[in-house]
């Protein structure tokens, strides 16, 4: 592909770059709204967040993302997107979620708690952490 | 006969989109049609005062006609507008109340595109090679700025940990239920210089991106490259980014090769 732009076309190009970049890495993250068309978030996966952030139930004894991510991922609903809603802490959205969630881990309570370790620590090594925050998410 | 070429790119992205959103129709009415209370949070429909159960299958039911319409009638600007609007509607339907998939970046960037590709001017020409490249782009703007925003997360660290990072990095995969096989998972964790290897492999490759975007010679070295990422990604953790190795054959092949063909036929008849 021999084709090259033009030295107009070439400002152009990386005009529109710029504005893309803009729109995806900043806009979007800082106003933190899905009533957008573009969702373009790359900092959400691109990066792991530094607490490891899950949703429990029956006293903190079992982990939606640590225990049943597997079967999870089959039996709920946009499970993808409930996991970058918690990593978020985004409770107002999480709250729709929890008809499903609850029917899904058969329980009383239901938090998102933030926990005091990094998310290795919690999803592949299992080690218990100590919960540092909690959100009843069924409040 | 000088635009053929533009004729047979915009078929083949709005036969791309074709194929994702009837993908996404099936899914829907598989999935979802039972149980569609969820689907009262999805942005569209928080300013449509009808009732979802009703709504989303028809929406999905006349998007399916309304594209195959488009379909026969590509050539007019505003079946390209209309498939374009429809396909991130879809999207909009599906996924505004959570996080998008990764791999409809791309389609998103070549769902706006098409509206800006002029089907009476050669490929190759002005403004149709603008927005091809700009397409491109932002297609491999998306592993440029993944590796930066993971070179950030680093520099961000207190300690500079390889192990930790990557485990951490792996974590995330495990957690969105994508990594499924044990066997796997248990080698690599046993194993960790192999998940520092690939880390730093990885992060090498997606700011290495940055060369295409400047220099566009090098777009199709690149697209072999990002194809054999994509394929070892799959076979070691089990992402799969389907629709965008699609995309990738399409922009940076397909593409390719239809502008050769068509600078190729000028000369001859010259």
């Amino acid at each position: 592909m021999t084709q090259t732009l033009s030295i107009k076309s070439k400002k152009i190009y990386f005009v529109l770059l710029f504005i893309y970049f803009l729109i995806s890495h900043f806009l979007v993250p800082t106003t933190k709204t899905n009533d957008l068309f573009i969702f373009y978030d790359w900092a959400l996966f691109s990066s792991p967040y530094n607490r490891a952030i899950d949703i429990s139930w029956d006293n903190n004894t079992k982990f939606l993302f640590r225990d049943f991510n597997k079967v999870g991922k089959h039996k709920i609903n946009d499970f993808h997107s409930i996991y970058h809603l918690t990593q978020q802490k985004n409770i107002p959205h999480l709250k729709k979620y929890t008809k499903h969630l609850k029917s899904f881990c058969k329980c009383d309570d239901l938090k998102l708690v933030v926990l005091s370790g990094q998310e290795a620590e919690h999803i592949i090594f299992k080690q218990k952490l100590k919960p540092i925050k909690t959100f009843d998410l069924l409040k | 006969m000088k635009s053929q070429m533009t004729h047979i790119l915009i078929l083949c992205y709005l036969l791309g989109l074709a194929h994702l959103i009837f993908n996404k129709s099936y899914f829907f009415f598989r999935t979802s049609f039972p149980d569609l209370n969820y689907k009262l949070i999805a942005f569209p429909l928080n300013y449509i005062n009808i009732n979802p159960h009703y709504l989303m299958p028809i929406f999905f039911v006349s998007a399916f006609f309304i594209y195959l319409l488009c379909l026969v009638f590509y050539k007019k600007k505003i079946s390209q507008i209309i498939a374009s609007t429809l396909y991130i509607l879809t999207l909009s339907l599906l996924y505004s109340r959570g996080k998008i998939n990764h791999s409809e970046h791309a389609w998103i960037a070549i769902a706006i595109g098409i509206c800006f590709l002029n089907i009476k001017k050669p490929l190759s020409q002005g403004s149709n090679l603008l927005t091809i490249r700009t397409v491109q782009g932002v297609l491999l703007s998306h592993y440029l700025f993944s590796g930066l925003w993971k070179l950030r997360y680093m520099i961000g660290q207190k300690n500079i940990n390889f192990e930790t990072i990557s485990l951490n990095h792996m974590a995330v995969t495990i957690a969105e239920g994508t990594l499924k096989n044990n066997l796997i998972t248990n080698f690599l964790t046993n194993n960790s210089f192999l998940i520092v290897t690939g880390f730093i492999g990885v992060l090498i490759f997606q700011i290495s991106c940055i060369i295409p975007i400047l220099k566009l010679k090098y777009y199709k070295i690149w697209a072999i490259l990002i194809l054999l990422f994509h394929f070892s990604t799959e076979l070691s953790l089990g992402i799969n980014f389907k629709q965008t190795r699609l995309a990738i054959l399409l922009l940076l092949f397909i593409t390719p090769i239809l502008m050769d063909f068509e600078k190729n036929k000028k000369a001859s008849a010259e």
